[in-house]
């Protein structure tokens, strides 16, 4: 839920940047690197959501499954 | 290592991302206009910088010490708190006919954020006061609001949370410390432990938070009452008398937070600690609770001071130290680190995650200042809701980040990260505990799935029967199975789907959990929102 929720906050801040860049060249650099920073995190770290989903959907059976004197 | 307060990108998230103005509208915020927020944390970033940095690395080597029954603070710490409650910075997000400063939530978030980076140790006791003033203001009664809250406010008194017992950890039912009536007050009496500011020499006194079990009380945690109990007696017109019977038994030894004492209490050894009552006799949960919630977010905001100050460190490192050839030009003399691809991925892996953290955390702060102070009760309960949604999101996700990000930065370091003399070691020792106090985070998935997500039952289950019916549309799986599906949990086993089914117009239909298609991605995509920060960052 929490890189979930990251990646969208991020999105915010790139269209934000993006919104800037656009307008004024002011900081431009300070804007880019948002954009760079959303862009990282889309490629790195969201995919990971959907590869949780399937843990989350399908990973619950095994922790209960084992026996004590398995451990 | 110096500390940099990041004041652009702290502008940037209130300004840009989360926007103040909103906030200056809310009835008791007009104070908070643009000129002020940006004074107050030109001067939070000051004393951050130049008070509690510099003896963040000293604190910890010297640590807090326990001598004669009493704690002593590291060199250093009581000057800095000094400076920090003669700043009013204490009292920053308390109304002003409270004797606080009146600013919103928003604007002690990032004060509190550069606290946090600047002296971890330090910074803990500022944030349990905040937990306390809140508890007291929200629970107690006028006799003790004059008794107590001037002086938590102004932090010349500061405020502990006890709940920890050795037999009663994250069961806090299991709690067995006692408090018997006695001439119109309470003698608490059994020991508690893990008590962070449970001693110190930084004011003159320390009020006590304790949850405790009167006489007849049920069993668990419906049979708990919470009780005030001052390390001094406070006589007539608030004169300080003589000490209350509290022993301080012992400090740990700790892996991290050095300096921030963490104490065996023992109330009660030779008559019982004096106490007062704090909300309804067999309410302590509620009102604790007060403090808690309050306090989660301060954990979580202190998991993201930390990543902002290990990113700083590695960032820092990176620039300056020169090891091995740039890959594209490998004739070319060596570069500093910050030239290599993977240390480029672990740098830009910190710093995403920071900024992802602020803008949570400071998201979160605009919906808490909501919450306390829209005059539309609509959206106020709306705010109310989703901040409790928020809270172990916030707490779980931002000190699980903290631990990934202040190892990452010793992984830039390497080997000299990982000897004590860089004092990046100390950002990721300091980080551990995070992920554990104020409920450990398994506590917080509980606490997101069992109560947050079912305690709106009706609603929540139509929504998420709505969601999967859009995105799956020839399912024909019955909400309470929708809901497993996404949590994770059988439905013959699932009480949030046996109430999650009561809830909706449907009847819940028990069947084997089906293996969701994976094309079915959005459905995927919900389960996460649901449930994820069961296992945010296992990689």
């Amino acid at each position: 839920m929490g890189n979930t929720l990251g990646g969208y906050y991020l999105a915010k801040s790139a269209i934000i940047a993006h919104q800037h860049i656009n307008e004024t060249a002011q900081h431009r650099e300070f804007f880019q690197a948002k954009l760079v920073t959303a862009r990282f995190y889309a490629e790195h770290v969201l995919p990971h959501c959907v590869a949780l989903a399937i843990t989350v959907t399908e990973g619950t059976a095994m922790p209960g499954a084992m026996a004590e004197d398995g451990f | 290592m110096a500390y940099s307060p990041p004041l652009a990108d702290i502008r940037f998230v209130m300004q840009r991302l989360v926007g103040l103005e909103r906030l200056a509208a809310l009835p008791g915020y007009e104070t908070a206009t643009a000129d002020i927020v940006d004074a107050v944390l030109d001067q939070a970033a000051k004393i951050a910088a130049e008070v509690f940095a510099p003896i963040n690395l000293s604190g910890d080597n010297t640590g807090a010490l326990h001598e004669n029954g009493s704690v002593v603070m590291p060199p250093g710490f009581r000057d800095a708190y000094r400076a920090f409650i003669e700043g009013g910075w204490n009292g920053l997000p308390v109304a002003a006919e409270r004797g606080g400063q009146g600013l919103p939530w928003s604007v002690a978030m990032p004060v509190q954020e550069m606290l946090q980076s600047a002296n971890l140790s330090l910074a803990l006791c500022t944030l349990l006061n905040q937990g306390a003033i809140e508890a007291v203001e929200t629970h107690a009664n006028d006799e003790i609001k004059a008794k107590f809250l001037a002086k938590l406010v102004s932090g010349e008194w500061t405020g502990t949370m006890n709940l920890t017992e050795p037999q009663a950890g994250s069961d806090v039912g299991a709690v067995r410390c006692r408090a018997i009536p006695a001439f119109e007050r309470y003698l608490v009496t059994g020991q508690k432990i893990f008590i962070s500011y449970g001693d110190h020499d930084l004011t003159e006194n320390i009020a006590h938070l304790v949850l405790a079990r009167l006489p007849g009380a049920p069993e668990g945690t419906r049979g708990l009452s919470l009780f005030i109990v001052p390390k001094r007696l406070i006589k007539d017109h608030g004169v300080l008398g003589e000490k209350n019977d509290i022993t301080v038994v012992s400090i740990e030894h700790k892996l991290g937070q050095h300096a921030s004492p963490t104490c065996v209490l023992n109330f009660g050894d030779r008559s019982g600690a004096v106490g007062y009552l704090v909300g309804e006799e067999n309410g302590g949960m509620a009102a604790m609770f007060t403090m808690m919630n309050n306090a989660r977010i301060g954990v979580g905001i202190q998991g993201h001071g930390l990543m902002e100050r290990a990113y700083q460190a590695a960032r820092d490192y990176a620039k300056t130290r020169v090891q091995s050839r740039d890959i594209r030009t490998p004739k070319d003399a060596p570069v500093t680190i910050i030239h290599h691809p993977d240390v480029r991925r672990m740098l830009l892996w910190m710093k995403a995650h920071t900024e992802a953290a602020r803008a949570l955390a400071y998201s979160t702060a605009a919906i808490i200042d909501t919450a306390k102070r829209s005059p539309d009760a609509a959206q106020k309960e709306a705010a109310q809701t989703r901040v409790d949604l928020l809270t172990p999101v916030v707490k779980a996700w931002l000190t699980d980040l903290a631990n990934e990000v202040t190892s990452m930065a010793v992984q830039v370091f390497g080997g000299m990260g990982y000897v004590e003399e860089t004092g990046v070691a100390q950002y990721m020792r300091d980080a551990r505990v995070l992920a554990i106090y104020e409920g450990t985070n398994g506590i917080q998935a509980n606490d997101l799935l069992f109560r947050k997500l079912a305690r709106a039952k009706a609603r929540r289950s139509a929504r998420c029967w709505m969601r999967c019916a859009r995105c799956c549309p020839n399912s024909r799986a019955s909400p309470a199975t929708c809901l497993a599906r996404s949590s994770g949990i059988s439905p013959t086993r699932s009480r949030v789907c046996r109430r999650a089914a009561a809830g909706s117009s449907r009847k819940p239909r028990l069947m084997r959990p089906q293996r969701p298609p994976l094309r079915r991605r959005s459905c995927a995509l919900w389960a996460i929102r649901s449930a994820a920060i069961i296992s945010p960052n296992r990689r």
